[in-house]
Formats: structure tokens, C-alpha cells, sequence
């Protein structure tokens, strides 16, 4: 799934970490980095890319709109948090990487990701913020091995999981680090769909299929927003709990 | 009040809640057609539900349930247009605190969900203990984010807590009608029966079987309030102090 001539790229054409292409009503975010871990500047991108889909949805005024994220490698959706570059960098997680859940998760349009490979602890909370997953039937899990790190799991972070997520799926996810292929994903209705057949084309179909039909909802506009806030009172004020008062 | 008496709110000549007894149930039938909610409405509720407390403590009952019905076609179909979309602190001070009175009622509530349930007809039907909907027509729905409209951070509290995450999700983002057999293959509601009658039937046999907790007295209601104090915080968030 490489991107065509009329990507956009952020943050620039001569760093490439993850483009914006169109079809129809859907903007497709593919990530290109590899692992898809998340640094600063991978975090950076991926705001600047979602604010740029809110900001052409308004300019161009269009009432049929949604979002689709994937990872362009055969392996990974997201690996999580880069090990140098941010597990070890003190307030990463509150005023970078949380905000950008947060982001993700109040987001104007519908969104939908498509668990391409392998989401581990944040490529996990990245898929959780979307409004829908889907997932590839027959490779990559989906898991949050905090507890074996060990690694706290922020309050945020966990509000984001629980309010997606059946109480007793919650549970398995955080307490035993599961790791869930997909049936098993969509059995505990982490995931909404997988396809029949195998590979990441038949998923990203669905994933689009999925897109198009949620693309109409978009007309509300800016009342999405307010109505994911209310959705989702808790994680949402937690996720953003770290950042500074203005 | 005997059994073929019935109470009327707000009164005879202007009926809009018909209140029968059969056994230890009260039927607390909606009789104002697409039963819109309007203050008046909204009132008669809020009387009716009190009228039948102070009879279930008057007479020391130990066994005790309230069904909610529609007539025909609806259950409710929510809000009235004119008289209450449009109502500056409608929603806060009258409609809202009437959904927490039915959500922390002192005995159980059944809503017999005869026919159409929209928007603020559906959230009256989740704010009881149970529901039972008829399967071979009408529809629970909440059709906000189509209006487009706001969904105020009680009501959507009111779903949450009482819904699967990923059913809430599409009750509230894709405004996902809900015929009798999707409601309950996703547990919105208890039960489903053919036809009015059926489901009216139904209902009341629902209703009994969950009747004799109303013996825990005031117990139910305090039981109640522990069960759902983020939604009733969130009810009653903003409703102008008297």
C-alpha cells in the first residue's frame, strides 16, 4: 500500500514518517516508519496529519468524511513508545503522547484503524482511540504487556481501554498482558471486524468498506466532538491531565 | 384505587398518563399519541411516579413494580419539537431530573417498549431496571448526532453505563436503529414478544417476577443510587436550584 503521487507527507516531504492520501470520502493515514514507534516527532506528525484532515474537511466543506490509519510494513500497526526516545524521556507520556490519544480520540470525522500488524502498549491505545478497528485475520496481536515490563499504566491510558472495552476483556488486557490475534480480538469486541481472508488488503478493504458507510455521519460537524468528550468524560480529561493549565 | 380505577395525570379532561393496577403491578400507560415530551408531560410523570410511592407506602406493599407503556405506534419519540427542543432549560431542569426520578425510582421499573423508542423515548425506556421491547415492529434509536444535535454529558452517561462499550459506540455515533431482535441480541433490552398484546404481556410477567424486591423498601432506591452516581451527578448537573 505505497502512496500515490498525491500524498502528503508529514512533517515534510524530506521526512517522511506517515502520509495522507485520499479516495472519495476517506483520508488514509498510512504510518512509513518502520515500527511505527512513537517519538516526539513521530507524535508531532501524526497531530499535524489529523489537523490537517479537520482542517480540509472545513475548507472544503465536505458533509461525507472519515479517517482510516494503517502502517505500510507487512509487521507492525505500531510497536509503542520508542524505547531511547521516549519511555526514557521524563513527561513524554503526559504531554506528548497522552495529548495525541486524546486527539485521536474526539476526533471531528469517524475514525477507523486498521491493525495492518502487530499494536503493542501505544500502537494498542493508538488503535483503541479510533471510533472502529479492524484487523487482519491472520497475522499481529494486539496487547498491552505494561504489567510485564514492568511499566506503570498511566490513568489516562487505562480510562481510554476501559471505556472501550467489556470489564472482564479489560481486565485480561491490563492484568495478564494477553496477547490477542484476531478471532480472539474480535471475539472480545476489541476489534469491530476482521475479513474472511488473509493478508492486509482484504482488511484494509473492510476497513474502508467501513469508512465509507460512517463517512456520512461527519455532517454534524464539530458537534463530534463535543459528543466523543461526553462519550468518554473520564479518559479524556485524563489524557490531558498532564498538560500544563494555560 | 381499585382495579378498574384509574389515575389520571394531569387530569381527567386532559389525560396525557393513565395509571391502572393489576395485582401488585402499576401500569403507567402513555396516552398522548407520539408522547412528545413537553413540561406537562414531563410533570405527569414525575406525579405519577410519586402518586404510585405513596401508594406503595401507604398500603405497606411488599410486592411491587411499575410498567411504563406507550399506545400503538409509540413508545415515545422523544422530545416536542416546539414545546421543548426549543426550551431554553428544558433539558437541564425538566427532563433530565425526570430521568434520574425513573433511573433511582424506590421500586422496580419495567418500560414495555410497545412501539417507537427515539432519542429522548429511548433514554426514558434505558433509565428503568428492564425493558421489553415488541419484535416485529418499531424501533429504539438515538438519532442525535444526525440532527445534528448535542448529547448532553447525563444522557450520554445514561447509555453508557447501561449498554456494551461497542453498542453504546453505535447507539450514539451512528444513530443505529435498533429493531426488537437487534436489542436484544445486544442486551438493550430484556425480553421480546410479538404484538402489542404480546409484548404488554410479556412486560407484566417481567415485572412480577422482579416484584417482590420491592419488600428491601426504601433499601431499593438507596441501592439504586450506589448503582449509577455518575449518571445521576451528571442528570442533575445543571438543573437551575429552586
Amino acid at each position: 500500500m505505497s502512496p500515490s503521487a498525491n500524498a502528503k507527507y508529514f512533517p515534510s516531504d524530506s521526512e517522511k514518517l506517515l502520509s495522507i492520501t485520499r479516495d472519495g470520502p476517506v483520508f488514509i493515514l498510512t504510518m512509513l516508519d518502520g515500527e511505527n514507534r512513537f517519538t516526539k516527532e513521530f507524535c508531532a506528525a501524526i497531530c499535524s496529519a489529523f489537523d490537517y484532515v479537520a482542517h480540509t474537511v472545513e475548507t472544503e466543506s465536505l458533509t461525507e468524511a472519515a479517517l482510516v490509519s494503517i502502517g505500510q510494513s507487512e509487521k507492525f500497526y505500531s510497536n509503542g513508545l520508542h524505547m531511547e526516545k521516549a519511555l526514557g524521556v521524563p513527561g513524554f507520556s503526559q504531554t506528548v503522547f497522552m495529548p495525541m490519544l486524546h486527539k485521536i480520540l474526539t476526533f471531528t470525522i469517524p475514525t477507523i484503524a486498521c491493525v495492518n500488524g502487530h499494536a503493542f502498549a501505544g500502537g494498542m491505545l493508538m488503535a483503541m482511540a479510533h471510533d472502529y478497528r479492524v484487523m487482519r485475520s491472520d497475522r499481529g496481536f494486539m496487547c498491552m504487556n505494561e504489567i510485564d515490563l514492568p511499566a506503570p499504566l498511566p490513568a489516562g491510558m487505562s480510562a481510554l481501554l476501559r471505556y472501550k472495552l467489556p470489564h472482564h476483556i479489560y481486565r485480561s488486557v491490563v492484568l495478564e498482558a494477553k496477547r490477542y490475534p484476531a478471532k480472539e480480538a474480535l471475539a472480545g469486541h476489541i476489534v469491530d471486524a476482521i475479513p474472511d481472508k488473509e493478508g492486509i488488503k482484504p482488511a484494509f478493504e473492510l476497513a474502508m468498506a467501513i469508512a465509507k458507510k460512517v463517512a456520512p455521519k461527519s455532517k454534524a460537524g464539530s458537534i463530534i466532538t463535543a459528543i466523543k468528550d461526553d462519550m468518554y468524560p473520564e479518559p479524556s480529561s485524563f489524557l490531558l491531565a498532564g498538560m500544563p493549565k494555560l | 384505587m381499585t382495579a378498574a380505577q384509574k389515575v389520571i395525570f394531569p387530569s381527567a379532561s386532559e389525560p396525557l398518563i393513565e395509571i391502572t393496577r393489576e395485582g401488585p403491578l402499576f401500569i403507567m400507560t402513555m396516552v398522548d399519541n407520539e408522547n412528545r415530551f413537553t413540561t406537562e408531560m414531563c410533570k405527569a410523570i414525575c406525579d405519577s411516579l410519586d402518586h404510585i410511592q405513596e401508594t406503595v407506602d401507604k398500603e405497606e406493599l411488599t410486592e411491587a413494580a411499575v410498567v411504563t407503556r406507550g399506545q400503538d405506534k409509540f413508545y415515545s419519540n422523544g422530545l416536542h419539537m416546539e414545546k421543548a427542543l426549543v426550551v431554553p432549560g428544558f433539558t437541564e431542569d425538566i427532563f433530565m431530573p425526570m430521568l434520574n426520578k425513573i433511573l433511582l425510582f424506590g421500586i422496580p421499573t419495567i418500560a414495555c417498549i410497545n412501539g417507537h423508542a427515539f432519542a429522548g423515548g429511548c433514554l426514558m425506556a434505558m433509565a428503568h431496571d428492564y425493558r421489553v421491547m415488541r419484535s416485529d415492529r418499531g424501533f429504539m434509536c438515538m438519532n442525535e448526532i444526525d440532527l445534528p444535535a448535542p448529547l448532553p454529558a447525563g444522557m450520554s452517561a445514561l447509555l453508557r453505563y447501561k449498554m456494551h462499550p461497542h453498542v453504546y459506540r453505535s447507539v450514539v455515533l451512528e444513530a443505529r436503529r435498533f429493531s426488537g431482535k437487534d436489542a436484544l441480541v445486544n442486551n438493550l433490552v430484556d425480553a421480546v414478544a410479538e404484538g402489542v398484546e404480546g409484548t404488554f404481556e410479556q412486560a407484566k410477567q417481567v415485572a412480577l417476577k422482579i416484584a417482590p424486591k420491592a419488600k428491601s423498601g426504601s433499601i431499593y432506591g438507596l441501592i439504586k443510587e450506589e448503582m449509577f452516581p455518575e449518571i445521576s451527578t451528571r442528570l442533575l448537573a445543571n438543573a437551575s436550584k429552586l
